[in-house]
């Protein structure tokens, strides 16, 4: 369904779940079940994804999955929201990413840092009682790493990508010699938008 | 990491996540990690207490809690300066945003990089009083 006298469809036309109901991959009752089910999970304090919450119950095939986003992106970019929508875990890989050179970890603290991340991701499900947990672990078998880096960077992270993509990034500024000034959250702030403006796809 | 670089990557990092009802429970975990750190008998467990403080203040907030708590603060004068810092911050970064036409903005920098944008031009702005 589009906003009357316009291409662009209504915001709800673009959720997850309901372009899975318009491609007639799941039916009401089964999106129904699903949202239910990840209220349930949010009310656990386990913020999770209706895609993921679909996969978990097989109402929905890894392919269908893609093809479900594909879809939404086009009608994310049609409306020109792409950018702003996709790129949140995105800047969530940031902010995990910098957290490692923000708190002048050294050489094992990144190690440890880069483990918990990488162990805990497929530990945790996003719960953040779990990423405590894996943080409190983590710093008594390695000390002299912040339990509230590890956890609070971690919680930022889904997928296995993205905390991959945040070790490597977390690594690279905190080992590499850069200059003193991007050791700063401004100077990082800009020059992430710098990059981000530059190697976004233009619109 | 100083106090500064986590109220700002705080900030950043609550862009990320859906604001729960009680968000502004968040300004006290700075005043917790400053009590807890202080406390003598707590001090092999302050690590833990303060990262479960800072998730307890609001769940599904708590990378913003636990960024928030990341510093040592040295008084609690700092760590009311942080809160405080924060949660201005957060409503002045709201109201510049709502106050920023999308069509006044060059297409490559809407979004994430005009936030970075206006989050880093705040950094150095109030960097200087940091310094007082």
């Amino acid at each position: 369904m589009s906003v009357p006298g316009h291409s662009i469809p209504a915001e709800e036309e673009m959720h997850f779940g309901r372009v899975a109901l318009n491609l007639g991959l799941v039916t009401e009752e089964e999106l129904e079940r699903a949202l239910g089910a990840r209220e349930e999970l949010r009310a656990a304090g386990i913020d999770t994804l209706i895609g993921d919450v679909m996969l978990d119950r097989r109402l929905l095939t890894p392919v269908q999955c893609e093809q479900i986003l594909a879809e939404q992106d086009r009608l994310l970019r049609e409306a020109g929201l792409l950018g702003r929508v996709r790129a949140a875990p995105t800047i969530g890989l940031l902010v995990a990413g910098m957290v490692p050179v923000l708190s002048h970890m050294s050489v094992s603290g990144v190690l440890t840092w880069s483990g918990a991340l990488l162990i805990g991701f497929a530990l945790s499900n996003r719960n953040p009682w779990r990423w405590v947990g894996i943080g409190w672990i983590a710093t008594v078998i390695a000390p002299g790493t912040s339990m509230a880096s590890i956890a609070g960077s971690g919680r930022l992270l889904h997928g296995w990508r993205r905390p991959l993509g945040a070790v490597l990034l977390g690594a690279a500024l905190a080992l590499l010699p850069l200059p003193e000034t991007l050791h700063q959250a401004g100077p990082l702030f800009l020059l992430a938008a710098v990059v981000l403006a530059v190697f976004r796809k233009a619109p | 990491m100083s106090p500064t670089d986590a109220v700002f990557i705080a900030l950043l990092a609550s862009r990320c996540l859906n604001r729960p009802q009680y968000w502004w429970l968040v300004v006290l975990a700075p005043l917790l990690a400053y009590l807890i750190g202080s406390h003598e008998p707590l001090a092999r467990f302050s690590d833990p207490l303060t990262a479960l403080a800072a998730v307890a203040l609001a769940p599904r907030w708590a990378p913003v809690g636990l960024l928030l708590v990341i510093p040592e603060y040295s008084s609690l004068t700092e760590s009311i300066v942080a809160a405080l810092a924060w949660f201005l911050l957060d409503r002045l970064f709201d109201t510049l945003l709502a106050r920023l036409r999308e069509d006044a903005i060059f297409p490559r920098l809407r979004g994430w990089p005009i936030q970075l944008l206006v989050i880093g031009v705040l950094y150095y702005t109030l960097l200087p009083l940091v310094w007082l």
